[in-house]
């Protein structure tokens, strides 16, 4: 006996169910966005009175308070050089400009980092219209260890100089110069939430 | 009531069925097991006896390991097809379609758009299950349903297993280009390429299938608008649940004495597991469909 098989038309039922099963794709990927945006973009709020900073980080970095900096965290799962958003308060007086606090810095971190070098300095607007002054360098980073069996990684920097009154917010962002570009949006999201 | 005046001592035996299309049980069955005896005879050579390899030849015997699968399909089904009265026609579009949009719009989705790599593997266990079931598992099983219904649909889908001779092709479209560049992408060693391998077609191959069952359950049983978003559910939640447990197995602590080669056997035992669970259960789905279906006509 052979069996054939005639054309049946499409019923009704069954284009429903090919729409309904778009349709739950659709909905299960916004899901899965929403998933991802809830996972990547997770963050930790942190607060100090003292210092009058509140600001958001992503939730799995690695906090830390080390001397003379009033927030450090690092994302911990990077291989190599660990993306860093530091803040550190620094007097600032009167007849001071944004310029004497770069300098002083850049005089400092040439004898500590390595091939530091300043690559731009310019102006930018925050979110609250507060105009800040933004250095982008660069340095080697070799992690001292002698057992270490790592290349030392050239990392690319900026510091956000942010003047208040008689003090300035010193907003840091370091990471390695491969995945720079990648953590970048990271720190633009903290500054977006930085409050000061 | 029994006739006993009858002369024969045995039933008439009943008229046999002439098919005019493949066996396409016979050719998954036999594919699947030949590839899961291969990947355990690789572990065994490549693994526990380590046989020295020389690094010149490993990204070939890499790369042959990675279209082993496609090989076999080639041979036992797409062959086969040839043989019958009725073969199916659409079946090479498929997998070459499957083979493109895996790699134009799949594997982008999940790794740039998704970006699962970034969160999902050092997530929980059960947010693993959720997250690989609404990104990676969505997305393969889904962009297969579109495949195969858009080329098949409904032309050639003229008989219940056509759907999963499709489904099968898809999967191994699907999977073709991921296993081809974990082979090529740091020299790994041939047990592994096998094992990934294995456990890349198998989840594609089983969620599809469950989707084929769906498929044709809309497209010979008139079964509720529903069902077939329920099977695309179910196939990527088994992709959702089989990724965290096999990469589970594979970080497992238990060690007997090694370091990586012995978590193979876990993670080749779970791919064996569930490529034999997942046919049998699409098996005795599609039987009892066939079964309630051929009750129908004798009703009707």
């Amino acid at each position: 006996m052979l069996i054939e098989f005639g054309r049946a038309e499409t019923t009704r039922s069954q284009r429903f169910s090919h729409y309904f099963t778009l349709l739950y794709c659709a909905l299960a990927l916004l899901i899965g966005a929403n998933l991802r945006d809830s996972s990547l973009y997770a963050v930790t709020i942190f607060t100090n009175r003292e210092v009058g900073v509140m600001a958001y980080y992503p939730a799995n970095w690695l906090f830390s308070t080390p001397d003379g900096v009033v927030l450090e965290v690092q994302d911990s799962q990077r291989l190599g050089y660990k993306t860093t958003i530091r803040i550190q308060v620094l007097p600032f007086a009167d007849g001071m400009s944004p310029r004497n606090v770069i300098d002083t810095l850049a005089l400092g971190r040439r004898t500590s980092l390595p091939f530091y070098k300043i690559l731009s300095i310019s102006d930018r607007p925050l979110q609250t219209d507060d105009i800040t002054t933004v250095v982008e360098y660069t340095y080697v980073a070799d992690l001292d260890d002698p057992f270490l069996q790592l290349v030392p990684s050239v990392v690319v920097g900026e510091d956000v100089v942010i003047v208040r009154r008689n003090q300035v917010i010193l907003v840091s962002f370091i990471a390695d110069a491969n995945t720079y570009q990648q953590d970048y949006e990271v720190f633009q999201r903290f500054l977006e939430t930085l409050d000061y | 009531m029994t006739d006993y005046r009858s002369r024969l001592l045995t039933p008439p035996r009943e008229e046999e069925e002439i098919r005019p299309y493949r066996s396409v049980w016979r050719s998954l069955i036999l594919e699947n097991s030949l590839y899961g005896g291969f990947t355990a005879l690789c572990f065994v050579v490549f693994g526990i006896f380590a046989l020295p390899l020389p690094q010149a030849l490993r990204q070939p015997i890499n790369i042959l390991i990675a279209v082993l699968p496609i090989s076999l399909w080639i041979i036992f089904s797409l062959f086969a097809e040839r043989l019958v009265p009725q073969p199916r026609r659409q079946l090479v579009p498929v997998f070459l379609f499957s083979v493109l949009v895996a790699r134009a719009i799949g594997q982008p989705l999940v790794s740039e758009f998704l970006r699962v790599q970034d969160w999902l593997p050092l997530d929980s266990a059960l947010n693993r299950i959720i997250g690989y079931t609404f990104s990676t598992g969505i997305i393969q099983v889904g962009l297969g349903y579109i495949i195969v219904r858009t080329l098949t649909w409904d032309e050639h889908l003229r008989d219940r297993h056509d759907t999963l001779a499709y489904a099968a092709a898809a999967a191994l479209g699907y999977g073709l280009l991921p296993s081809l560049e974990f082979a090529l992408n740091g020299n790994p060693n041939p047990y592994v390429v096998a094992a990934n391998t294995f456990i890349t077609i198998t989840l594609l191959l089983v969620s599809n299938c469950i989707v084929a069952y769906g498929l044709a359950a809309t497209r010979f049983d008139a079964s509720p608008s529903l069902f077939m978003p329920f099977t695309v559910a179910l196939g990527s939640f088994i992709t959702g649940l089989g990724l965290p447990l096999y990469y589970g197995f594979l970080n497992a602590t238990f060690s007997l004495g090694g370091a990586s080669v012995q978590r193979h056997i876990l993670g080749i035992g779970f791919t064996g597991a569930l490529l034999a669970a997942g046919l049998t259960l699409i098996y005795v789905l599609f039987s009892y469909a066939e079964r309630q279906a051929r009750e129908r006509e004798l009703e009707g």
